[in-house]
């Protein structure tokens, strides 16, 4: 009778346990898969901001700023000169401002990450000077 | 005859594991929580370096088209190179000065400086620019922190000359 009592008991205890267990399992996983979409991201700013800052590097030594943009697959929507990857997308403007001895290339990167919230914006304008 | 073994679960001890997994995975959770955030963070502040920096350069090169412009007005009139650089002198902004034959000037964020210099060559040929960072003021402790590296400072020079 003793025995059959304990065993009831140790029984309750452990289907407490499991449920426990799985309670605190499923608050835990959240935290983790938060950590895990953070860290995601976070990765996912840097490489853009790399990507970024090589574009705009590439945009500020380029003579012709559209034939490079072209080679780097962009497309042209409108004004902007747009590419898109998996997780963020680039959009460039370019346009020009002449002046009496040289031309102003006014252009900069921005990147877009879900949702259309801007990561970054890299201005790189160029001021081109033409020869006397 | 082989003996059975006879482990028994005493009352209290499965508690006693469940506490401490639980607690091991939620130390785990928030260590990893922490990372992760502490990596975002990092990953935003520096874009957001990226970004002042980038803005500092754009600054720099208004401020050069504009010397640039005046360089090359002062040079169409053909004067002698005496009056070219005493007009040049006369004639320059505010925010930029004559160094011997370069003109100089600082791009600031308040955190940043940028020093820049546009060096007049001769035979209407110039350097496009020299560009100096140093680290401000603002940041404090971190020239203390570098004072045994010697250097606080780097150059970038651009080199390309323009005919």
């Amino acid at each position: 009778m003793r025995s059959n009592n304990r065993s009831n008991a140790l029984l309750v205890e452990l289907l407490i346990v499991v449920l426990f267990f799985m309670l605190a399992a499923t608050v835990l996983l959240q935290v983790f898969a938060a950590a895990r979409n953070q860290s995601v991201e976070a990765e996912q700013i840097a490489g853009a901001a790399a990507e970024a800052q090589n574009v705009a590097d590439q945009l500020y030594a380029a003579q012709d700023a559209e034939a490079l943009l072209q080679s780097l697959g962009f497309s042209r929507s409108e004004a902007l000169w747009v590419c898109d990857r998996v997780t963020h997308r680039f959009a460039v403007t370019v346009t020009e401002e002449p002046s009496a001895y040289g031309v102003m290339r006014r252009q900069s990167v921005r990147v877009y990450g879900p949702e259309d919230r801007e990561w970054l914006c890299l201005p790189c304008s160029r001021y081109l000077e033409v020869s006397p | 005859m082989k003996k059975k073994s006879n482990v028994s679960l005493g009352p209290g001890a499965s508690s006693l594991i469940l506490i401490f997994v639980v607690l091991s995975l939620a130390v785990l959770g928030m260590l990893a929580l922490m990372t992760a955030r502490n990596d975002d963070r990092l990953s935003r502040r520096s874009a957001e370096v990226v970004q002042d920096v980038y803005l500092l350069s754009e600054q720099a090169e208004e401020h050069f088209a504009e010397v640039s412009e005046l360089t090359l007005e002062l040079l169409a009139k053909g004067e002698s190179a005496d009056a070219f650089w005493q007009t040049l002198d006369f004639q320059l902004p505010d925010w930029a000065e004559l160094d011997g034959e370069a003109v100089v000037w600082k791009e600031t964020d308040g955190t940043r400086t940028l020093d820049c210099a546009m060096t007049v060559l001769p035979e209407r040929k110039w350097l496009r620019h020299i560009l100096t960072s140093s680290i401000g003021d603002a940041i404090e402790g971190f020239e203390e922190d570098f004072e045994d590296a010697g250097e606080t400072e780097y150059t970038q020079e651009e080199t390309e000359e323009v005919e």
